[in-house]
């Protein structure tokens, strides 16, 4: 049995008046006073969202113990409690970067970022008048990634789940950012957008790393198997544009790091054959980049299950 | 293209997009496509299904609301189909 979405944000924290209230007070006031606030307020997130801090345990406990084999159990849990409670505080950071995008402060100069990896190609396979996918993980500030892309010339429309709780904010950083969301999930005919969008040339990005309650196959990531949605190599294939593995991570506040993996192909004579070896790809990519920027890795709900079934 | 002959190319279009596990001939003409109260297809039959229906008879469904009138039903299909003139 796969978390849902609307399992998944159904909690205090994910309400209108939370989000509506936050953005405004962190607009009004001064970074130097609105990170340390956000901190405080994550700090309370992390004692009172049990469920989120467990999710997170169970995940980064995991990786941790793939990259570390050679830990004792304590040296393992050690490890783990600090990095969960650095990662909530990152969820804080993540949110009012967005915040302060959504906001009504100037622009240029709000986030510094550096570019790895050949956005170039990126940008002449836009000028070709071919579409593309860009595909990334619950890692980093995917938001601030469409806007990184939109800053270098490639318009990005994200696909993403409507969240009404947070729809101002999301709506706020569209505006400013120059993105034109396709929202999904209420209405499977909103499929038909995409499809269109991608073979008239645009780029569409979205997040391939939690099944929700979409399809979805097994793949051994970090070691065990886990379930991965097949949403996005579907929609390359029938599309026939190429996967853009695209992550957007950050060492301090505000300045990020925006990466662009070699693009992967989903084409072959088996077209299911194709779509399991191009997701087979990316998630060698999450596998190499995740350990990479764990502190930053905002998958709340738990990857592996631990009754064989991929999930719980 | 007679109508009967479409209506089973249409038929068999949606069992090989949708891997359905019936034959094409079974397929009722009015059974709705979408939705929990018919055949129960999801985004990625969808997503198949606006693709082979370009490939096919050279349909090209252009947005949501157009998808979900032609998509709707066997006949729906076929109806467009015919008014496409593309057979």
């Amino acid at each position: 049995m796969s978390t849902t979405l609307r399992q998944y944000n159904r909690h205090f924290l994910n309400l209108r008046p939370i989000y509506a209230l936050g953005s405004w007070l962190l607009d009004m006031i001064h970074p130097v006073i609105a990170y340390p606030a956000i901190h405080a307020f994550t700090e309370v997130a992390y004692r009172v969202a049990t469920w989120a801090r467990a999710g997170l345990t169970v995940n980064l406990r995991h990786v941790l113990r793939w990259m570390h084999p050679e830990w004792s159990a304590r040296e393992l849990e050690a490890g783990v409690g600090p990095l969960v409670h650095r990662t909530f505080l990152n969820r804080g950071v993540a949110l009012m970067d967005m915040s302060m995008l959504a906001g009504r402060r100037p622009l240029a100069g709000l986030l510094e970022y550096t570019l790895e990896g050949d956005w170039g190609r990126l940008s002449r396979h836009v000028a070709a008048g071919r579409g593309g996918l860009l595909v990334s993980a619950h890692l980093g500030n995917w938001h601030v990634g469409s806007f990184v892309a939109g800053s270098h010339g490639v318009q990005v429309r994200s696909i993403m789940y409507r969240n009404h709780a947070a729809r101002a904010m999301y709506a706020g950083v569209g505006r400013r950012a120059g993105l034109a969301p396709i929202f999904v999930g209420d209405d499977a005919f909103s499929v038909v957008q995409i499809v269109r969008a991608l073979r008239q040339g645009s780029v569409c990005a979205m997040l391939s790393d939690i099944p929700w309650d979409s399809r979805c196959i097994d793949l051994p990531f970090f070691g065990a198997p886990a379930r991965f949605p097949i949403g996005a190599v579907r929609l390359a294939r029938l599309a026939g544009v190429p996967l853009f593995p695209a992550f957007c991570v950050w060492t301090k506040p505000r300045q990020y790091r925006a990466i662009l993996a070699e693009p992967i192909e989903v084409t072959g004579a088996d077209p299911d054959a194709a779509e399991r070896e191009a997701l087979v790809k990316l998630v060698r990519i999450y596998e190499e980049i995740i350990p990479q920027y764990l502190p930053v890795w905002f998958n709340f709900a738990p990857v592996w299950s631990t009754n064989g079934n991929g999930r719980p | 293209m007679e109508d009967g002959v479409l209506k089973d190319r249409v038929k068999q279009m949606i069992v090989e997009c949708a891997r359905l596990k019936i034959p094409a001939a079974e397929l009722g003409d009015e059974v709705v496509l979408f939705g929990p109260e018919g055949l129960g297809l999801d985004s990625i039959d969808l997503l198949e299904l606006v693709v082979g229906l370009e490939r096919t008879f050279g349909v090209t469904i252009q947005d949501g609301e157009t998808g979900r009138r032609v998509l709707r039903t066997v006949n729906s299909i076929v109806q467009s189909v015919k008014e496409s003139g593309k057979v």
